[in-house]
């Protein structure tokens, strides 16, 4: 009988265990992912609007309870439902896409709450500024897809940021300074 | 009192033409009146955004830009002065380095398009700035001309821009145009021609020159708008009575330089509709 040395025996035992401790990588879906925002007009009602256009990775180690967001946002592809208004929110006066095509988010520190995701540290760059950022998340769910049973996580989170902590100024105080993030995220697993 | 400096006819209108008015009568004595132009953004600036220049977006670097230029512009003034065969080749290489201020504003869009659109955006912004400053600089011994001249550059980038989807850039035009109206106006009822040279000329095109090609850049200005911006300096030297009162040139000199100013409003209405 061939005896195996223990330490060989011990390293097959724990080898399961370090691949479900490995971190998973996914890719955001981009069809199932807007970042919305809401801001006041006026003080009359709440605008809302989103971005069409969202890429990233996230990746996670449920185990050890860390992970990372990695959030590229195409500012052109805002969408308030009205072309005019969105050649406007495009222009200078707030976006100026042309010259800040991108809206990045890179989280510092995940958080945990039990096996589910609670925050999310990180920072925003918007319009060549960047700020801290923290992201409530709301929803979090990782399992397979029903429809194409690929591994896959979703989350709901918020922010509230300032958009003059970013330079856009324009319309303030009429035009709300306070914008609500919400973002609907899903993502599959690479 | 915040409603009111919050209303943009205060902001882009009312205050400049006040600020450029004061600074205009007060520094006739220095012959710097041509510096009521930056009163009237620098009041504009300090209304509807600010003075920080830590994130240097395009519109940072326009006022910036423009704020620097009339930094130096008096010093120019002074050297043609006691060098006047200067004049001329002074002229083409201020032109060139506006143009050369033009592909530093605008290096951060133009670095992200492809090489064909990257090279004609850049070529045309660097060409329209250089041939206004040209055009507009052989204004500069002609105060009325140049005050004409930039009464319809500064209302025309700015109704032009504001049609084109920019607010702000629209606002910092009309500033330029109520600055350059005080200029006039103080000539009209003074009835003497006010000191004006590059101090006046040099920020007017800083300003004026960087705004539109911004309007079409950054916003939704067509940029058939800069054709007929290009041709307000040559409007105002069209010719009209050398001996007709002063008052007379104002009038008739303002309504020339208007009239390309005018094809370029009514072309950026009829292309983008009005504002939202």
């Amino acid at each position: 009988m061939i005896r195996l040395p223990r330490n060989l025996l011990l390293l097959a035992a724990a080898l399961p265990l370090a691949a479900f401790a490995a971190p998973e990588s996914y890719t955001i879906d981009p069809t199932h992912t807007y970042p919305n925002f809401s801001v006041s007009h006026l003080g009359f009602s709440t605008m809302h609007g989103r971005f069409d256009n969202t890429t990233g990775k996230l990746t996670l180690d449920r185990a050890a309870k860390t992970g990372s967001v990695d959030i590229s946002i195409a500012t052109a592809s805002i969408n308030t439902g009205l072309q005019k208004r969105d050649d406007h929110l495009r222009g200078p006066d707030f976006f100026n896409t042309a010259e800040f095509p991108k809206m990045t988010y890179q989280s510092t520190a995940v958080k945990f709450k039990g096996d589910a995701v609670d925050t999310v540290e990180g920072k925003l760059t918007l319009m060549g500024i960047t700020k801290p950022v923290t992201l409530t998340v709301t929803a979090f769910k990782c399992g397979d897809n029903p429809m194409s049973k690929k591994p896959m996580c979703g989350a709901d989170a918020t922010a509230h940021i300032k958009r003059s902590d970013f330079g856009m100024k324009y319309g303030l105080p009429g035009l709300g300074d306070e914008l609500k993030l919400s973002f609907e995220v899903e993502a599959i697993k690479d | 009192m915040e409603v009111w400096l919050a209303h943009p006819a205060i902001q882009s209108g009312i205050a400049p033409f006040l600020a450029a008015l004061v600074v205009a009568e007060l520094l006739v004595r220095l012959r710097l009146s041509g510096l009521c132009v930056i009163a009237g953004l620098a009041a504009t600036v300090y209304l509807v955004a600010d003075f920080n220049f830590t994130s240097l977006s395009s519109s940072k670097k326009i006022i910036l830009a423009t704020l620097l230029g009339a930094g130096i512009a008096p010093l120019l003034d002074l050297l043609t002065t006691w060098q006047p065969g200067l004049q001329k080749p002074l002229r083409t290489l201020i032109a060139a380095l506006c143009g050369g201020v033009a592909l530093w504003v605008f290096w951060p869009v133009l670095k992200q398009q492809e090489m064909q659109a990257s090279l004609t955006h850049g070529a045309a912004a660097f060409t329209f700035i250089a041939w206004l400053y040209y055009w507009m600089d052989s204004l500069s011994a002609t105060s009325v001309r140049a005050g004409a001249a930039g009464f319809s550059l500064g209302i025309a980038s700015g109704l032009s821009a504001l049609l084109g989807a920019s607010a702000l850039l629209g606002q910092l035009g009309l500033a330029a145009g109520s600055a350059c109206g005080a200029y006039l106006l103080i000539q009209l009822l003074s009835g003497k021609a006010l000191p004006g040279g590059k101090t006046f000329i040099l920020p007017v095109v800083l300003l004026c020159g960087l705004i539109a090609p911004a309007a079409w850049l950054l916003a939704k200005m067509p940029w058939e708008c800069l054709l007929l911006l290009a041709m307000i300096p040559l409007a105002a030297r069209l010719p009209i009575a050398q001996n007709a009162p002063l008052r007379v040139q104002v009038v008739t000199q303002s309504v020339l330089a208007l009239l390309p100013g005018a094809g370029a409003v009514a072309w950026a209405w009829h292309i983008g509709g009005s504002p939202v």
